[in-house]
């Protein structure tokens, strides 16, 4: 297993909202701020938190979390690159999965990671294939 | 110094420990040399729970990305 992991939106989300699996979380940060393991959050992700907020609750929420979130003992990816794209695209295309879950699988598939998620049913099938190894928060 | 673990694992930290880190969060580590405590990182026990108590959740996103794959087909 590699020590490298990859936080999807649906594991930020139960983290930040200290729902069931926030400790499995907790403990991969608390791991990556020693060096341990690596983490990994790309800020497609954390838009889709940041949308949620804005949403519900309003700006100022939103901009704190944002800022909260770019704390974290976790690196966070800002770029889409060539490589990216490509491996994105072709998740996309053959799970029929937003753009968002492609993104987040492709880095996941690119760094050899692990994707730490919340989200079983909508992962499932992908998860069968075993292409891709998932660290399931609960 | 040296403290004493009984069988029942509860353990007595020195004094001056305790006043230094009295209501913080201590995080357990075995290490090579033995186990070091040390407070848990501040950005981690801040971020964590920062959106308890309000409307999001992952239940909610769950039903976004339904909502969004819906709206994609």
């Amino acid at each position: 297993m590699s020590e490298v992991y990859v936080i999807d939106t649906s594991a930020l989300i139960a983290f930040l909202a200290d729902e069931e699996g926030a400790d499995k979380v907790d403990l991969l940060l608390s791991a990556a701020s020693r060096y341990e393991k690596k983490v990994y959050i790309h800020r497609l992700n954390i838009l889709e938190v940041y949308h949620l907020t804005l949403r519900e609750e309003n700006e100022k929420k939103a901009h704190l979390m944002h800022e909260l979130v770019s704390k974290l003992p976790a690196e966070i990816l800002e770029y889409i690159d060539e490589q990216l794209i490509e491996e994105a695209g072709r998740m996309k295309a053959h799970y029929n999965i937003s753009l968002a879950d492609a993104v987040v699988l492709a880095t996941a598939s690119l760094k050899h990671a692990q994707l730490v998620s919340a989200d079983r049913d909508r992962f499932e099938k992908i998860s069968k294939t075993g292409k891709i190894q998932f660290y399931w928060i609960r | 110094m040296y403290i004493h673990v009984p069988e029942s694992g509860e353990i007595k930290l020195p004094d001056e420990i305790i006043k230094k880190f009295q209501d913080k969060e201590l995080e357990v580590i075995e290490t090579v040399e033995g186990v070091l405590l040390r407070p848990r990182p501040e950005p981690i026990s801040r971020a964590r729970g920062f959106l308890k108590g309000s409307k999001i959740s992952t239940e909610l996103y769950s039903k976004d990305k339904q909502d969004e794959k819906a709206k994609e087909e």
